[in-house]
């Protein structure tokens, strides 16, 4: 019986969905609400299964430009991270810089990308690079300084070398931490992408959105984002799969805030 | 090194560091003779502030507008929907989680649907500024009106507190804490938000000031607006800083 109940609260969220949905469809057909306004969940569903081949080719650029943004600001800030760890001037100089910058909303400096980098698809990853680059280095920072220093100094006495302390107890310890910054960071990928092709360009997602509503094409821009959140889902999911291959003593359902 | 030197040098450090980086921008405009639609000089970029900066204030206490009044709007809606999800026990155990996976999903990709509803300008953006700053508060909320010692609440029960007592005197006070770290967050989601909306579907504010700048290849004017965004996202988030501090003194740092 426990096993039914498992599968039964693992469904719950699809249930929950799938009533939605229904309520939706008749809500558009008791109130007679246009389709350009708010379309039938099912004209949705043919649209999507109609544009299938469209859908999955502008939904495959928006990954592309946020998985390969998201893993460029992972390359490039876990290093720095380690040399303001390791540099108590770096630390001093940089660091604070970067909580402020953290805080700021770098979504601003998209029309500054686009008269350095144009409207293509590299502009899109270095924008999903900057928006996710922050907060990763702050939280494997923050990561990196965390630890006991009681356990620092027994490794000490016991003639552990700085090398050692930093592979043997600061990088474990600071990979919740790095997690953390991931779960933020792999959101505002998706995001960053969409915004960019909100701006610029004719592909991706932000821009099936943007065509959709110029056109009227309401279902085109459900359709998106639909796509969009599944995009998000799946790659929140893989990510925090991970994180419990990994770290599988540490399992929680933690908020992942600053996400936008 | 004494306290007050150390601490002097933790301030001043990063200031040294910030100036420089202006320095050397500004020489490196000029050495490498970089034109100015690519990358203004700070100089430059502080004259057209001051040039335009009627231009620059009417755009301003638009965006300021619409961040801070759907900022209100989405703390309010946020603590209510917290303290009406905590109180209505079936509901806090399903919602949490639904909150939470919903909280990741790409939100402000909504926005041009809510400027196809209620038309472009400020109002749709406000919306979008709502809907981004509601998440962390309510789920932060949420989290803090759990987080009271039970044996708090078994003491007041009996006293007799009535359970809007135990909700308004006890579980909200406490909650506090956590209400400021998603208040900080919000805070610096709704100028964030501000800008999209008015990317996607306004005539007014920076964001759209950055969108019809770059059209007009003035890039300096781009800076300008990056200038003041900055410095009201600092200036904000100092503040509520500030306020954490004040109000909730007697958690430890």
């Amino acid at each position: 019986m426990t096993k039914w109940k498992k599968i039964v609260v693992r469904l719950r969220p699809l249930i929950l969905l799938a009533l939605i949905f229904v309520a939706w469809e008749a809500v558009v057909v008791v109130l007679n609400i246009p389709g350009f306004k708010l379309p039938r969940p099912s004209s949705i569903f043919s649209f999507m299964v109609e544009n299938a081949q469209y859908l999955l080719h502008h939904t495959g650029l928006t990954v592309t430009e946020a998985v390969l943004g998201f893993l460029l600001a992972m390359g490039v800030s876990i290093p720095i991270a380690i040399g303001i760890v390791f540099s108590k001037n770096l630390e001093v100089t940089v660091f604070p810089l970067v909580v402020v910058v953290n805080v700021l909303p770098k979504i601003a400096l998209v029309p500054v990308f686009i008269v350095w980098f144009g409207t293509g698809v590299s502009m899109k990853v270095l924008i999903v690079f900057l928006i996710a680059f922050f907060p990763l280095l702050v939280n494997t920072v923050l990561g990196l300084r965390d630890v006991d220093p009681d356990l620092v100094d027994i490794a000490r006495s016991m003639g552990a070398s700085t090398r050692q302390i930093f592979t043997k107890i600061r990088i474990p310890h600071s990979v919740p931490y790095l997690f953390t910054g991931m779960r933020i960071a792999i959101v505002l990928s998706v995001v960053g992408a969409i915004i960019a092709e909100f701006v610029a360009g004719t592909t991706g997602i932000g821009w099936l959105i943007i065509e959709g509503k110029a056109m009227f094409n309401t279902p085109q821009m459900f359709a998106a984002l639909f796509s969009a959140a599944i995009v998000g889902i799946v790659l929140f999911r893989i990510v925090v799969l991970m994180e419990r291959k990994l770290m599988p003593w540490r399992i929680r359902e933690e908020a992942t805030l600053g996400t936008y | 090194m004494g306290r007050l030197a150390r601490k002097i040098r933790l301030i001043l450090m990063p200031i040294l560091f910030f100036v420089a980086i202006i320095i050397l921008w500004e020489f490196a405009v000029d050495t490498f003779n970089i034109q100015s639609f690519v990358l203004p000089k700070p100089s430059a970029i502080g004259a057209i502030l001051v040039r335009k900066s009627d231009m620059y204030v009417t755009h301003t206490i638009v965006t300021l507008r619409e961040a801070l009044g759907g900022l209100a709007i989405g703390t309010m809606a946020g603590i209510g929907a917290a303290v009406g999800i905590f109180s209505f026990k079936p509901l806090r155990e399903t919602l949490y989680p639904i909150l939470i996976s919903l909280n990741t999903l790409p939100k402000s990709a909504v926005a041009p649907l809510l400027i196809l509803w209620f038309g472009a300008g400020t109002f749709a953006t406000l919306l979008v500024v709502v809907l981004i700053t509601f998440f962390p508060i309510l789920i932060n909320t949420l989290a803090g009106l759990g987080a009271v010692e039970p044996e708090l609440i078994e003491l007041a029960s009996s006293l007799k507190a009535t359970r809007t007592q135990i909700i308004s005197k006890i579980r909200l006070p406490a909650s506090l804490p956590y209400f400021f770290a998603g208040f900080k967050v919000a805070l610096t989601l709704s100028f964030i938000g501000a800008v999209i909306g008015e990317y996607v579907g306004s005539d007014m504010g920076l964001g759209y000031l950055t969108i019809i700048s770059l059209a007009q290849l003035n890039t300096e004017q781009i800076f300008g607006t990056l200038v003041i965004l900055a410095s009201m996202g600092l200036a904000f988030y100092g503040l509520v800083e500030f306020l954490d501090r004040r109000v909730i003194h007697w958690r430890a740092k």
